[in-house]
């Protein structure tokens, strides 16, 4: 039997297990690769559906830079498929290259290449949803602009999995410019590295990608000296472009060369630490490092600086000699105090205690409508966004 | 026509003043099409509110009312998306304030009635801009650029409206305001923002948009290159995307558009005996522009391109892309009516279907004119035409019935920045099966369960079925 034959049935299959889990008011926790299935808040679920059955390529024509697959299709995967013909997709959430492109997309996960490339919700074009009815739906395209009808593509994205189940999805590629360069700055203070990526002003934007890391982060990835904080920005481009981008750095601080590999031990460096980001106006982000700082000074927290965002995201690893339930009500207390000084805090993977303390997400009257247009009888990741129906 | 109660015209006036309050039907006129020819579809009464609040307060009333109305910018819509045909218009052009330019954080807050290009002039200064920039930028609104999701050429590199707004402050059409996404920090949950933006005034009145602004370029190299034939042009489309190199614009225009725009006041200096041009912008930081412009201009040669030519002086730019964004006015020399088509194929479909195109029209008769955004496979097939011949006008509603098809057919879409209005509701179910136009109808009503806010547009539902009839009876 084809490949597309047995995706066909373990489609319909999906289908049919999810029509029978709505007819019996039965929830279900959606699962991709498993990988990430503390990211939300806990979901209380009858059973699984997963689509890690559902992988491989639907259709994949490199000149029109559009790649269809399978929801379960891993992002190693994708990268190894594109990678023949020179080109790739733009996206290094945080987690393993075991993540499925359909968690991926659900759960809106994008990491520092949004820089130059987008967000998720920039390179998603088109997906096919089982909804929590059963009912098979597909939204979007397979091009570039497309602007037919209301854009559920949108909705499904970023949705966690509670309008329905991603099966498929299409995505806009880029094509691997010649050059592709990684550049470190390291200094003892963060307030330098901050003042640097501020005098290159609109400058930042022509970078791929651009991050701050701090001592311990710096530490983990491989590139830790003397408990400095680092500077890492990637320059993509033509080589002319990207000598320029070095120099425009150089001419601020001592610029070293790094391996483009540090972006895939970043990638891979929360292990089983929780996580959150916190945000501000960019211009405040100098305020924002310093709270989060002041609030975790604590743990061995790993902190990742966006500075174009205003962004900081932070990975609390569990610290061994601390109990659980320790660890847990330290981190509540940290984040209750983090939150009345920083402007928007948005939990990734937390310890469900830890959650309460975070306000939940989607209470206004047009999500819940939403949501019951889409699964009546709210089965799919039940209580994954702190819903008051739960 | 529908009559309002006194008591509705009485408070609308209280709130506007009587003079923003149009009845009559010669003050109605304007607002009896859009962009969209062969349409016309006279409103009952047009509302103009001067002030965010007095929009909130004018949708409250039509609301406690139970009057149906229709958002209205400037009106350029090319879908007839902003007919109003019996209710009510509401025109947002008086709301034409720039409340917030906040160049630190490369944001801004505008009111829904600035006019685009206004926007991109006022943010200049801080080396800045509005990137989306439709054809009708010296004219059309924010506000409409956000009901339709715009695009514009230069969408290629810097995306459509959608990637540029952070934030929304909307009145739902049952009155309640709300805010959208966020001006600064990230949002999470569903996102709200994203499927407003495209929902064409069915969801909702836009009375505050915020813009994410990004940089002016360093600099900015544009490419003419000549080709003898549309295919070879086609093929160095494909060419130029495979490099890696996103350049900011990639437009074709084939020879019927050449010449109709040389022969205008907007004649750019293109070859007029060019098969086809395409034209090529590349911007960002200087260093490393050349080697773009010199890898473009070998994908172009490598294609067959007879010559290119680059433009060195800005006043060169600025004429060559006249040429281009004026090019639907100049096909009004042509003929009196112009249908301006918007669809999208995969780019490699490209050679194909203008091949297809092209037999589609001469089979049915009638002048086509393509001008379009190449690089993304955004087709504009152009027809001009006499909408009062019943016969022409027959034979390019026909033939333009089977350029949508075979775009379908192609993989593509029926509209790539123009909007379904009314114009392409026909082929919705074309592409989209039953349960998924059910789901966007279910989503409609969960902004506007009483389907209020510009009825019958986007979505083929059992409601709308009277506005398929409407008459072609312009011109």
């Amino acid at each position: 039997m084809t490949t597309a034959r047995l995706a066909a049935e373990a489609t319909d299959e999906l289908a049919a297990r999810v029509r029978g889990a709505h007819a019996a008011h039965e929830t279900l926790r959606v699962v991709g690769s498993g990988s990430w299935l503390d990211a939300g808040r806990p979901v209380t679920h009858h059973g699984e559906v997963s689509v890690a059955a559902l992988s491989g390529v639907v259709e994949y024509t490199p000149g029109d830079l559009v790649l269809t697959v399978r929801a379960g299709t891993t992002l190693a995967a994708i990268a190894e498929i594109t990678a023949e013909h020179g080109q790739w997709l733009a996206l290094d959430p945080p987690g393993s290259a075991a993540s499925t492109i359909g968690a991926t997309i659900a759960t809106a996960t994008s990491g520092p290449l949004a820089l130059g490339s987008g967000t998720v919700r920039d390179l998603v074009l088109g997906l096919s949803q089982i909804i929590g009815t059963g009912t098979r739906v597909q939204v979007g395209g397979r091009v570039v602009k497309n602007v037919a009808g209301f854009d559920l593509v949108r909705l499904a994205t970023g949705s966690f999995g509670t309008l329905g189940v991603i099966t498929e999805v299409s995505v806009r590629l880029h094509a691997r410019p010649a050059c592709d360069a990684t550049f470190v700055v390291s200094h003892d203070e963060v307030e330098a590295l901050l003042a640097i990526t501020a005098r290159l002003g609109h400058n930042t934007l022509a970078f791929g990608a651009l991050e701050v890391l701090n001592p311990a982060l710096a530490e983990a990835v491989g590139i830790g000296s003397g408990g400095a904080w680092v500077l890492l920005a990637r320059a993509i481009g033509n080589p002319a472009a990207v000598q320029a981008l070095r120099q425009s750095l150089a001419a601020l601080a001592d610029v070293c060369d790094a391996d483009t590999q540090l972006w895939h031990a970043l990638q891979k460096s929360d292990g089983d630490a929780a996580t959150l980001r916190v945000s501000a106006p960019p211009a405040h982000i100098g305020r924002t490092v310093t709270q989060t700082q002041l609030a975790f000074a604590n743990h061995a927290t790993r902190l990742r600086v966006t500075p174009h965002r205003g962004t900081v995201r932070i990975a609390v690893p569990h610290a061994e000699p601390l109990p659980a339930v320790a660890w847990t009500t330290a981190l509540a207390s940290t984040l209750e105090q983090l939150s009345s000084h920083v402007h928007k805090v948005v939990g990734e993977r937390l310890p469900s205690r830890v959650w309460r303390v975070l306000p939940a997400t989607t209470v206004d009257p047009i999500s819940r409508r939403i949501r019951d247009a889409f699964d009546p009888h709210r089965i799919m990741n039940r209580g994954i966004f702190g819903e008051h129906n739960a | 026509m529908t009559t309002y109660s006194a008591a509705l015209i009485a408070s609308l006036e209280l709130i506007v003043g009587a003079r923003w309050v149009k009845r009559r039907t010669t003050e109605l006129v304007p607002y009896d099409s859009d962009g969209l020819p062969g349409y016309r579809a006279q409103p009952a009464l047009a509302v103009f509110p001067g002030t965010r609040d007095e929009v909130v307060r004018v949708v409250r009333a039509l609301a406690a009312a139970g009057v149906s109305f229709v958002p209205r910018g400037a009106g350029t819509g090319l879908s007839g998306g902003s007919l109003a045909e019996g209710i009510v218009v509401l025109g947002l052009n008086r709301l034409t304030r720039i409340m917030e330019i906040d160049a630190e954080n490369r944001v801004a807050y505008v009111e829904p009635g600035v006019v685009n290009a206004k926007l991109s002039r006022a943010v200049a200064p801080y080396r800045l801009q509005y990137a989306p920039d439709p054809s009708s930028q010296t004219v059309c609104t924010i506000g409409g650029n956000v009901a339709e999701n715009a695009g514009g050429p230069h969408c290629l590199k810097y995306g459509v409206t959608l990637n540029h707004v952070v934030a929304l402050d909307i009145v739902l059409p049952n009155g309640e305001t709300m805010r959208l996404g966020d001006p600064h920090g990230e949002t999470d949950g569903y996102d709200l923002l994203g499927v407003f933006i495209g929902s064409e005034g069915c969801f909702g009145v836009a009375t505050g948009v915020w813009i994410r602004l990004v940089p002016l370029p360093q600099s900015v190299r544009t490419i003419l290159a000549d080709f003898p034939s549309v295919d070879s042009a086609a093929r160095a489309v494909s060419r130029i995307v495979a490099t890696g190199i996103v350049p900011a614009a990639l437009e074709m225009m084939d020879n019927p558009t050449i010449r109709a725009v040389e022969a205008s006041i907007y004649a750019a200096g293109y070859p007029i005996d060019a098969a086809a041009i395409l034209l090529c912008e590349v911007d960002g930081l200087t260093a490393g522009l050349g080697e773009d412009v010199a890898t473009i201009e070998a994908c172009c040669r490598a294609s067959g391109a007879r010559d290119v030519r680059i433009a060195t002086t800005d006043e060169e730019r600025t004429r060559l892309w006249q040429g281009r964004k004026k090019a639907f006015g100049a096909m009004g020399r042509i003929a009196p009516s112009l249908v301006v088509q918007d669809a999208v194929v995969p780019r490699t479909r490209l050679p194909e279907i203008l091949g297809t195109i092209s037999e589609i029209a001469q089979r049915h008769g009638v002048k086509v004119c393509n001008v379009f955004h190449a690089g993304d496979g955004n087709l504009h097939p152009n027809i001009p035409y006499d909408a009062a011949d019943p016969d022409e006008s027959a034979r390019v509603h026909a033939a333009m019935s089977e350029i949508m098809l075979a775009c379908i057919q192609a993989g593509g879409t029926i509209t790539g920045e123009h909007g379904v209005g009314l114009d392409k509701l026909p082929y919705m179910s074309k592409l989209f099966t039953e349960e998924s136009l059910s789901l966007m109808c279910a989503v409609r009503d969960a902004f506007d369960p009483n389907r209020r806010a510009n009825p019958g547009k986007v979505v083929p539902i059992h409601s709308c079925r009277e506005w398929h009839a409407l008459p072609a009876a312009r011109g």
